[in-house]
């Protein structure tokens, strides 16, 4: 009895001890199929079909460690070629990485992609993990990657990122957040506002800016016709101008109806010679700094606009419109012009007549809107009451942990990404009485804006890691230099040891740069001095001791010693030989112009003696890039002395 | 049901099975005494069952591990709660306590009273008595018990704790169904049999199963009730 | 088979370890068990009543089986973890994506620690209805009520080490509940986290716990426990067989 039993017991200890040793070899298998594994062998596979000899890879998990980074980045288990350029035409993971900006080896891949490093499954580092707070940049948003490190406005190489912080700082997005990096810019001051525009040009900008001017900086808050009603009264109230603002009263030739015709014409040529439109717009031609005025005789008083020609900085401190230089007469005609011909066809009479009765309570109910939307954050009010009153701060955004972002029942993917590129969209989406006003951008700058967001994280790199941080700089203009600089807004365009914005040209070196006679002509009569540019250098109208006075002191003090000193020896042979490299060794004509043939990109070189010194020439035709990072005149590696002969040969030329 | 018929159904059973009331006293073990049960050798009987219990253990375990993933959240933040931050399942009915009573009690008092009166239990003589709720004075024993569950089920619905009245009501009326229903059908009969210490027991059982029921599927964020085929599990 | 088998268990290795040659006997089928350091701790004769489901459900051999794998399991995941902050996260991760076979032994330690939770309290449950706490086994089932309290504070010492979420919260949720209690609350609180807040502190403090003294307490507790069950006079099963007897074809 005892053996039977054994016995019949033994066949169900051999059947469970057998399922129990297979079980067990069960997860060893599974881990020697695993993800990466295979993508080795298929790696090791597919070189031996490449054109150049490629090193098979050898079996085994590829890590980057960087314990300093905190880094350890399993990425090359599978994209085992991403360093290797010598493969070609070869799939996805194995393609070689683009351009490498930083090499791999030092800086790891999740610095700059972020994702799940140590992870060796495709859905686990660079899927949508869940438990993972910093899932991978979605390709088209890699700059944020950028911009973790480079803080900088404009990063090179970084396009949609430099665009997107551009962005930021033209919508002010600072007015309402707190973004580290960014400064607060204010738009025109409404003191005075009722004396400047009608209520019902407040009604329609206050519903809808952009139906006003296509092009309005001003964002739509979406605002009912109850609220647009109040904030309406509530604006019109500020009708006196503040105590500093001297106001001329229109004089009479301007108060005609129609002003004369030998005015208007004086101040259409006197327009012209502004060169009002390089910065702004007149019925959508024009420049795209400053706004629209193709319609301004009809959405401002007259005597405003009389007296901001006059002086735009008692009505706005730090407004990027220079105050030029006009004479009592020239501001007359200018403004006779713009009232003639800059007016509303469409507006009609009726409309204006009208007699408005404000809405009770306005004034209480018209603060509370103002603070409530954060009007402050953009226009300056002087009045009681007035507070400030921010959005989110949004300076770790870009790492901000996943579940704390309320999606709400927007139906997208719920990542980092998606949320802030569909927050700037449509804030309302996600909450129905967002404050937050609607820009109205297109996909590529909403994507621009996310990636700059998205750079704006608290990921902790090294000192040692980071880019040298770009000096600040601290320069500014002293003395009645200092005023001339502010009352013509050099800053506006120009800069100068690296203050200012560049939309013209480095004034750093000026003095090194071209002859006195020359400054002193081009103050009077700006031109341009390449054919392609818009932005044009407008006629400031400088008084004449003004222009002595900039000219004196920007050749004395913007120069440097080491450019004015080089000596030129002009004597026909090397003349010739200048010619002889310019025209045929290094074919500077595809670009510049000599006597009226070459190219159009670079300045003619019969103008360029009488502009430039002879030490600038030298030196910028050596290095141009040393004067200039952006410009595209290449640095052709010339020798002291062909450089020399061609600075005389351009000098030569008349 | 006159107190005589109730001691004739007990002789009757007693009857029935003579050998137990010769030998065996209530308040020990019923089997220690148990004679003549028949003596295997422990190997390879015993062994041989304790290796295969092993092994099959261990095939289902590994299957499971297989299978399921361990969970693994985010890194541990202390400046970001987890919502809702439960505990281990084992102990999701006393955290659904908490959320009935003061912490003093869901979290010390009861845990405590559960873990000492299991202790003292064996040495209780009343309760180790295996004495059937029905032997003696059933209307005594019906008021007593009816006075005792009312008091209870008043005191949970005090905190609110219908997850502790129901099941204690659903138990006393398990209780009382031998004393209103007289058949012989074998489940009543059976019911009959039952100890107050087991039914105490049960009882305890059942409301730690519905409680960590309710804390392992019915408690969404901030531990508001959740159908989990609406909301899922938390 | 049966010549390499009997090759096998009369060689000088196989002699060397087991002392027990001859298992068709019931002398040499004793001597299993008084030769064994491990098996002798069970009687030389077992009830047949008890070995069959119904009786025990084999509650306490599977709690024991999962304590095994739980320490074996448990080894290999000692192997791979650092109690500190934040690297004990960061050897989550790496079990899971660098170390061989990482997931499936951590899987195996979880759920067999949830499971080892069930399977003793239902071994309670399942001792409480047979009876088997009453004299003289009074001793024995409060052992076992030590080793139900000792498994659960194995598990919830465990919860914390991976230093997720998850762990960090609900190890925060029992904190508070021992927070609560009168006077000593607050002190119970700080002594089992190493300091006011779940920190480094409190992950070694669990760490230890965890590996050490809690392993060491259950296994000695079981010992006892088991020595308990042989000299209170065995198994009270919960289910009979109708008959006793188990057919001689089993």
């Amino acid at each position: 009895m005892l053996t039977n039993k054994v016995k019949d017991k033994s066949t169900v200890f051999a059947i469970t001890s057998l399922l129990f040793l297979g079980v067990l070899a069960i997860s060893p298998t599974k881990d020697y199929f695993s993800e990466w594994r295979a993508y080795q062998k298929e790696f090791n596979r597919l070189i031996k079909d490449q054109p150049r000899r490629i090193k098979p890879v050898e079996i085994g998990i590829k890590q980057i460690w960087l314990p300093e980074l905190g880094v350890t980045d399993r990425c090359t288990s599978c994209h085992v070629g991403i360093s290797n350029q010598k493969l070609v035409d070869i799939p996805a993971p194995f393609k070689p990485h683009p351009i490498m900006y930083h090499d791999s080896e030092e800086f790891g891949c999740t610095p700059c992609h972020n994702g799940q490093g140590i992870a060796t499954t495709v859905e686990e580092s660079v899927g949508h993990e869940e438990f993972w707070d910093s899932p991978m940049l979605p390709l088209p948003f890699t700059e944020a990657g950028c911009g973790t490190c480079h803080k900088e406005v404009t990063v090179n190489d970084a396009p949609l990122l430099s665009k997107g912080r551009l962005l930021m700082q033209e919508l002010n997005c600072v007015a309402c957040h707190i973004l580290p990096g960014f400064k607060p810019e204010y738009v025109p001051p409404l003191d005075g506002v009722g004396k400047k525009r009608s209520r019902d040009w407040l009604v329609r900008w206050l519903t809808d800016p952009r139906s006003v001017h296509v092009t309005a900086k001003m964002p739509d808050f979406r605002l009912n016709m109850e609220e647009v009603d109040i904030l309406a009264d509530f604006l019109m109230s500020f009708d006196t101008y503040p105590e500093t603002v001297e106001i001329i009263p229109l004089p009479d030739e301007l108060k005609k109806e129609w002003p004369d015709d030998d005015w208007v014409n004086m101040g259409a040529k006197h327009f012209r010679e502004a060169r009002c439109i390089s910065c702004h717009q007149i019925n959508g031609k024009g420049g795209h700094l400053a706004p629209e005025i193709g319609k301004i005789a009809s959405e401002v008083t007259h005597e405003w606009l009389y007296n901001y020609i006059r002086n735009p900085r008692e009505f706005h401190a730090g407004v990027p419109m220079p105050q030029y230089g006009f004479s009592e007469k020239q501001t007359k005609t200018v403004t006779a012009y713009i009232l003639s011909e800059f007016q509303d066809w469409d507006i009609e009479e009726d409309s204006i007549e009208a007699v408005h009765t404000p809405v009770p309570g306005f004034y209480q109910k018209g603060l509370e809107l103002f603070n409530h939307y954060n009007c402050m954050g953009c226009h300056e009010l002087n009045v009681q009451g007035i507070g400030r009153n921010m959005g989110p701060v949004l300076t770790n955004i870009g790492s901000k942990p996943q579940p704390e972002l309320e999606f709400g029942d927007v139906d997208i993917v719920h990542t980092r990404t998606a949320y802030i590129y569909e927050k700037i969209k449509n804030p309302h989406q996600f909450l129905e009485n967002s404050r937050m006003p609607i820009f109205d951008l297109e996909e590529k700058e909403l994507k621009a804006i996310t990636v700059a967001l998205l750079s704006m994280n608290d990921k902790k790199i090294p000192s040692n890691y980071l880019p040298p941080e770009s000096a600040i700089s601290t320069y500014e203009p002293q003395g009645m230099f200092g005023q001339l600089v502010d009352k013509y807004s050099c800053f506006s365009c120009h800069v100068i040891n690296g203050k200012g914005y560049l939309l013209a040209s480095d004034l750093t070196l000026e003095g090194s740069r071209v002859h006195l006679d020359w400054m002193k002509h081009y103050f009077e009569i700006p031109y341009t001095l390449r054919p392609t540019l818009t932005e044009r250098m407008p006629n400031l109208f400088l008084q004449e001791s003004e222009i002595e006075y900039l000219s004196d002191y920007i050749s004395t003090v913007f120069v440097n010693d080491e450019i004015d000193e080089v000596e030129i020896k002009m004597n026909e042979e090397v003349v010739q030989r200048g010619k002889k490299l310019v025209n045929d060794i290094y074919g500077c004509v595809s670009c510049h112009q000599v006597d009226g043939k070459g190219g159009y990109v670079g300045p003619p070189f019969n103008e360029t003696g009488k502009r430039s010194k002879p030490g600038w020439i030298y030196n910028w035709i050596k290095n141009p890039q040393k004067y200039r990072p952006d410009t595209i005149d290449p640095n052709a590696g010339l020798t002291d002395e062909e450089a020399k002969q061609i600075t005389a040969y351009i000098l030569n030329l008349k | 049901m006159s107190k005589k018929d109730f001691q004739t159904t007990i002789d009757a059973e007693v009857k029935a099975v003579p050998k137990r009331i010769a030998f065996i006293k209530r308040d020990v073990s019923a089997h220690v005494k148990s004679e003549d049960s028949e003596m295997v050798m422990t190997f390879p009987h015993l062994v041989v069952r304790g290796i295969i219990c092993f092994q099959i253990v261990t095939i289902i375990l590994v299957i499971i591990s297989l299978l399921f993933d361990a969970p693994l959240g985010a890194i541990a933040n202390p400046l970001h709660t987890e919502v809702p931050a439960k505990a281990p399942w084992y102990f999701l009915g006393l955290q659904e306590l908490l959320h009935y009573f003061p912490p003093v009690v869901a979290g010390v008092l009861i845990p405590a009273l559960v873990i000492i009166s299991l202790f003292v239990m064996p040495y209780f003589q009343i309760n180790a008595k295996a004495e059937r709720l029905w032997e003696s004075d059933q209307k005594k024993t019906l008021f007593v018990l009816t006075f005792v569950v009312v008091f209870l089920v008043a005191l949970f619905s005090f905190f609110h704790a219908m997850a502790i009245s129901i099941p204690t009501l659903f138990i006393y009326c398990l209780m009382i169904l031998p004393y209103f229903i007289k058949s012989d059908i074998k489940f009543i009969s059976w019911m009959r049999h039952i100890s107050l210490t087991n039914w105490i027991m049960t009882w305890f059982v059942l409301l730690a199963f519905v409680l960590t029921v309710i804390g392992v599927f019915f408690r969404g964020p901030y531990w508001r009730w959740a159908w989990p085929w609406i909301e899922g599990i938390y | 088979m049966r010549r390499l088998y009997q090759i096998i268990i009369s060689s000088e290795f196989w002699k060397s370890i087991f002392r027990t040659r001859n298992f068709s006997t019931n002398l040499g089928r004793s001597m299993v068990i008084f030769n064994n350091l491990f098996l002798h701790i069970l009687p030389v004769k077992t009830k047949r009543e008890t070995l069959h489901f119904g009786a025990t459900m084999y509650l306490g051999f599977i709690s024991f089986s999962l304590f095994v794998i739980l320490t074996l399991t448990g080894i290999y995941l000692m192997l791979y973890y650092h109690p500190s902050v934040p690297q004990a996260y960061w050897d989550m991760k790496d079990l899971q994506f660098a170390v061989s076979n990482g997931v499936f032994i951590r899987n195996l330690h979880r759920w067999s620690a949830h499971a080892m939770v069930a399977a003793v309290f239902l071994h309670m449950l399942r001792v409480f209805y047979a009876g088997a706490y009453k004299t003289p086994k009074q001793f024995n089932w409060g052992m076992g009520i030590m080793l139900l309290i000792l498994t659960l504070l194995l598990s919830y010492t465990g919860y914390l080490l991976p230093w997720d979420q998850l762990a960090y919260w609900a190890v925060s949720v029992g904190a508070n509940m021992a927070d609560a209690a009168p006077v000593i609350g607050p002190k119970l609180k700080f002594l089992l986290l190493g300091g006011n807040n779940i920190g480094e502190n409190t992950l070694i403090r669990f760490y230890v716990l965890h590996c050490v003294i809690l392993p060491l307490a259950a296994a000695g507790l079981i010992g006892v426990h088991f020595w308990r069950v042989r000299k209170d006079g065995g198994v009270t099963p919960l289910f009979r067989k109708r008959s006793e007897q188990i057919p001689d074809n089993e």
